[in-house]
């Protein structure tokens, strides 16, 4: 069968948690022009979804905490809604080339090695096991905490008289920040991140 | 599917491959420091790291890169996006900003300075750990401007060059900064930008009066302008106003922003709500509420996306030049638009102007109706419409909604 639409599309519309074949079928039949423009509840479901997808990609790229081991290694957690691991792995090997990458939570982890020329993936067990494994392998020295150094530096930005909680809450829904594994910050007025779930 | 064997050895043969000097050093890490010196920049709002510059992978290696819609880290509780380790490189100000904790004239909190090696470091750490997007440096001018520029450009030449860092940097030029340290900066950078904070010379001599408004802003602003029509700063520079620290109207800002949009070839303009600050010159003054701010992003919208002109913006201000607390799209509409519009037969600028419909819903209608009629509200609910609010404008299938006073 053709295919109207671009690849990608597709691509992204297959790591969707809710995909179906049935709907990956009917995906691949919407015109251009449908794509571009439509008013039909089934192809702007899909068209959603396809944007959800993409949501979450372009929030994990910025939510997920990398944690160095050594100068060789930075694994962060990530247990995200679509079967996106790979894909932001990959975006965070680019960024860092010539480091192991490795994401992942209790039952799923994502590794990722670009060299400058080509990328590497692999895809493990729980994220501990394949860390402890990689550490192994690579003879690295301990994890090096840098969390406290973020923490001071977060709340030095936060204005009190400009407190926004539902604008906060917009921006950074509960569900990313779980997903990425973002730890409650305190500050020194003893206010949590918690206050405002 | 590759094995973590493989991957493991492929990083040890490429170890020789990386920058190579040592990043963690936390005996570096001063906390106190960080924090009062993060403070110092609070008040400034840039936090796009947006960049269309092209990363290239060299022998020596690379830390970091740029993508073209930015990426943001972090909000804080204010709902403000942290995107950038946004810093001062030291607190000391020699000038009189009237509205500035690190003023020689305020109580200071303690001094504190970075050292290039120190800043640089810090910068790395928390991008390492996908915090941040890049360095975003700003300074007080402890002794003078230049040895200041000079100081911060080391700090980032060590970025770029010993470091490799191809992440994103914005830097502050300092008000007075020369044109071979603007220079500089246009070479290494991704963005810069100096604040004009106030619409006019006289505006600016009430709130400082060491800072020269025409030579020591508006000359560099051209000095930068000068260095992107050259071709460096592939993120262009920006400005930032306060809002009524000084008694200026929105109308005197909004216009103030056209000459930068204009005149200096400026990206974007920033609105900073004013906030009093203990210890300040103008610690008794008010505080301006931030719906302000918002209303001039707005108005900064209408202008430059949907391209509204000065004789229907100016709708949107009251007898004084200031903006009420409402949409001001929607003061526009109710002042121009004369008649209910078929978004069957309007134009692309017509649709524009209805509250409700955006670039993205205009651009769905128009395509849309090249292949069938638009004769139901659900329709243009499908394709993004605010149909709540865009109704009172709209004729559908000869059926026009009254209300909103019919428009008194």
């Amino acid at each position: 069968m053709i295919s109207h639409v671009p690849k990608k599309f597709l691509h992204y519309l297959s790591l969707h948690k809710d995909c179906t074949p049935s709907l990956l079928n009917r995906a691949s039949t919407i015109s251009p022009e449908e794509l571009d423009v439509t008013t039909d509840l089934k192809n702007i479901k899909i068209k959603k979804m396809v944007n959800n997808v993409l949501a979450e990609i372009h929030l994990m790229r910025g939510f997920v905490r990398l944690k160095p081991v050594g100068e060789i290694i930075l694994y962060g957690h990530l247990k995200p809604q679509h079967d996106i691991g790979h894909t932001v792995c990959y975006f965070l090997s680019r960024r860092f080339p010539n480091t192991i990458i490795a994401l992942g939570n209790n039952t799923r982890s994502w590794i990722s090695f670009y060299d400058g020329s080509k990328a590497l993936g692999s895809e493990s067990g729980p994220l501990s096991k394949t860390v402890d494994e990689l550490k192994e392998l690579m003879d690295t020295p301990e994890e090096v905490e840098v969390e406290n150094l973020w923490e001071t530096y977060y709340w030095s930005q936060y204005c009190e008289e400009r407190r926004n909680v539902r604008y906060h809450k917009k921006n950074m829904p509960k569900k990313y920040m779980d997903a990425a594994g973002i730890k409650v910050a305190r500050n020194n007025n003893r206010t949590t991140l918690d206050d405002f779930s | 599917m590759v094995t973590l064997e493989k991957i493991a050895r492929l990083a040890s043969d490429g170890q020789f491959d990386s920058p190579g000097a040592t990043i963690y050093d936390l005996d570096m890490m001063n906390l106190q420091k960080v924090k009062a010196l993060g403070e110092g920049t609070k008040h400034d709002i840039c936090a796009s790291t947006a960049s269309k510059r092209k990363v290239v992978d060299s022998p020596g290696g690379r830390i970091g890169d740029v993508i073209k819609a930015g990426v943001c880290h972090a909000f804080t509780p204010d709902g403000r996006c942290v995107g950038m380790f946004k810093t001062l490189f030291t607190n000391t100000c020699q000038h009189e900003c009237k509205y500035c904790p690190n003023a020689s004239v305020s109580h200071r909190p303690k001094s504190f300075k970075y050292t290039p090696e120190e800043l640089a470091k810090l910068t790395l750490m928390l991008y390492r750990g996908n915090y941040v997007e890049g360095l975003f440096l700003s300074s007080g001018i402890a002794s003078d401007e230049d040895r200041t520029m000079e100081e911060m450009l080391e700090s980032v030449r060590l970025l770029r060059e010993k470091y490799r860092f191809q992440g994103y940097i914005h830097l502050k030029v300092l008000p007075g900064a020369s044109y071979e340290h603007i220079k500089q900066a246009s070479e290494l950078v991704d963005r810069v930008s100096i604040n004009v904070e106030t619409p006019s010379k006289s505006y600016m001599s009430e709130l400082s009066s060491t800072k020269d408004y025409v030579n020591d802003i508006l000359q560099r602003q051209k000095y930068i302008r000068h260095n992107i029509a050259k071709g460096g700063l592939p993120a262009g520079q920006t400005t930032q106003f306060i809002v009524g620290a000084a008694q200026e109207t929105d109308k005197e800002i909004f216009d103030r922003m056209l000459s930068e949009y204009n005149e200096m070839n400026v990206k974007r303009s920033y609105f900073s709500a004013f906030c009093s600050v203990e210890g300040t010159g103008l610690e008794n003054n008010p505080s301006q509420p931030r719906w302000r701010e918002n209303r001039l992003y707005q108005m900064d919208w209408l202008h430059r996306i949907y391209k509204f002109e000065n004789k229907e913006i100016e709708h949107a201000f009251d007898e004084a030049g200031f903006l009420l607390n409402k949409d001001p799209k929607l003061s526009i509409a109710i002042n121009t638009i004369h008649s209910p519009i078929d978004p069957n037969e309007a134009s692309k600028e017509e649709l524009l102007r209805i509250p409700g419909i955006g670039p993205k819903s205009a651009y769905g209608i128009l395509k849309l109706r090249n292949r069938e009629r638009i004769w139901k509200k659900e329709q243009l609910a499908r394709l993004g419409v605010v149909t709540k609010r865009a109704r009172y404008f709209l004729k559908l299938n000869g059926w026009q909604y009254s209300s909103l006073g019919d428009w008194a």
